[in-house]
């Protein structure tokens, strides 16, 4: 029965920090020893073109057949190696790959049109609409499913993105996210959390279950929580719907109400970090306000500021699980070991971390040398570009698994508690981006 | 509703302790299936949730100090 026991080479965590620090450890030592041609080759970007001259998408040097081929290759190679370990079948794998590759080089091509690029009208909303629209009209083969790994591809993008963030930026914006994160992670928590179980007399493990999701980081904080409290499978089902839905929803309503709101790129990221409640949702909002800072704030707020605290509120979750729900039921408690915390923190947040403390030393020490603008050109470069493809197999894979019928019938009281918390959450999280902290946010 | 995750709950106890032959009998007779290393026994299932396990653990009679359970829900499928 070791086959439900799994082990820390079968988790997605560990690939995606294998496949992100070795991937930033290779590119750096190609770069030390002046075969920088060799990671240019797995670098593909389609060139800006307009009106029905798509044929010019391919003219930069970015873009050539044997720079698309490289690119798939190198994925390929190490997805499948990590899919063997997550124990899929590696035909499958790579037959779904090579079809979420060939949209994802579609959507790219399309992102790179002058009139999308005016409307700022990103590639990552591009991947995203498409999904929805094929997840949702076509009923898809089972060989794609194995693909549609979401959670893999953001993982892996979040720990390239820890290269493009100074470790000293991530040092001094730390305590200022976790400062805003926590004050909206506790009240959203609580009032999603008093709403299902006091107006709406739901179940405490539903009810924190519920406020897990719309507080700490989406559908793997309910997960978490879910399983740190012991909620009903049927309870978790219903948390994870309602993160989905009102994260689509965040996905379009965010970065547009930060346009009407004329908020600075800092401050919207700092907003959507905060407001918005998955990871991979809020990597697609925060791409349609266009700047690499409201990237910086958003990361900073939502992996800094929420996604490492998830451990304590299981912890915390499992403590009251035992010693208050479980003794109204069964009078008796249990022991909650504190490794619990550790069991339940997302690791692939120390390879964000790792990430950006690498290269940030390499930076450190080819300043003697004059050659950190050089490094950070070419490697960090080509580290954002295989950044951007990752997130776009991220949201090809949320819209081609997000089936709006199947996330229906979730009954109305969960429905209203969890709103009630984004009627808090959101106005909340601007106040704190664009009020109290603007000046932080803005500074980036 | 569509139930979105698939779980697994995982009760440990030592194979000295007072209540060992009771607890295995409850987890052998819930369809858990059994891993012994040492003195350490494991079992797991996928179809007893961890709330079902432990009230019926209770009625055997075992207290709750006697073992461990965890459970961890997993994502179906590859969603956010």
């Amino acid at each position: 029965m070791d086959s439900l026991d799994i082990k820390w080479y079968q988790k997605e965590d560990s690939w995606a920090i294998l496949i992100g620090l070795g991937t930033i450890f290779l590119f750096s030592i190609c770069y030390v020893l002046g075969i920088g041609d060799l990671y240019n080759t797995v670098v593909v970007k389609f060139a800006s073109w307009t009106g029905g001259d798509i044929a010019s998408a391919f003219y930069g040097k970015s873009a050539t057949i044997s720079h698309i081929v490289a690119l798939y290759l190198f994925f390929a190679v190490l997805f499948t190696i990590a899919g063997h370990f997550f124990r899929f079948k590696a035909g499958s794998f790579l037959a779904g790959f090579s079809f979420i590759y060939a949209l994802s080089l579609g959507v790219n091509v399309l992102a790179a049109n002058k009139l999308m690029k005016d409307m700022q009208f990103e590639a990552v909303f591009i991947a995203l609409l498409l999904g929805l629209l094929i997840g949702n009209t076509k009923v898809l083969p089972q060989w794609l499913h194995s693909a549609l790994r979401t959670e893999f591809y953001v993982k892996t993008g979040v720990v390239f993105m820890g290269a493009t963030l100074p470790l000293t930026l991530i040092l001094s914006a730390g305590p200022v996210a976790i400062a805003q994160a926590t004050i909206v992670a506790v009240t959203t928590f609580f009032t999603i959390y008093f709403a299902a179980t006091k107006l709406f007399h739901l179940d405490p493990r539903f009810g924190a279950t519920l406020g897990a999701g719309g507080s700490i980081c989406g559908v793997s904080a309910s997960i978490a929580i879910g399983s740190s409290c012991r909620a009903k499978q049927e309870h978790v089902s219903v948390a994870i719907t309602l993160v989905i839905l009102w994260a689509v929803i965040m996905i379009f309503a965010l970065p547009l109400a930060a346009r009407v709101l004329e908020m600075t790129p800092g401050t919207a990221g700092a907003w959507i970090g905060t407001s918005e409640f998955a990871d991979a949702a809020g990597f697609a909002a925060v791409s349609g306000i266009g700047s690499e800072a409201a990237i910086q704030a958003f990361t900073l707020m939502k992996v800094i500021g929420r996604d490492i605290f998830v451990g304590i509120w299981a912890f915390v979750a499992a403590v009251l699980s035992v010693t208050i729900w479980d003794k109204a039921s069964l009078k008796e408690s249990e022991k909650v070991s504190v490794g619990e915390i550790w069991h339940r923190f997302p690791k692939f947040v120390i390879g964000f971390a790792l990430a950006s403390a690498i290269v940030s030393s390499v930076i450190v020490m080819l300043q003697a040398q004059g050659l950190e603008a050089a490094y950070s050109k070419e490697v960090i470069g080509s580290i954002k570009n295989l950044r951007g493809w990752a997130f776009t197999w991220t949201f090809l894979s949320i819209g081609m698994t997000t089936r709006f019928k199947e996330l229906s019938a979730v009954g109305w009281k969960p429905l209203a508690a969890f709103t009630v918390g984004v009627i808090v959450n959101v106005p909340l999280g601007y106040l704190l981006s664009n009020v109290i902290f603007a000046d932080f946010w803005n500074a980036l | 509703m569509n139930i979105v995750v698939i779980f697994v709950t995982k009760v440990e106890f030592c194979s000295l302790c007072r209540y060992a032959d009771e607890i295995e009998k409850v987890v052998v007779d819930s369809s858990f299936k059994l891993c012994k290393s040492g003195n350490k026994i494991t079992a797991y299932s996928s179809t007893i949730d961890a709330q079902e396990i432990k009230a019926t653990l209770k009625l055997a009679g075992v207290p709750a100090s006697e073992y461990k359970i965890s459970m961890d829900y997993i994502r179906k499928w590859g969603m956010m």
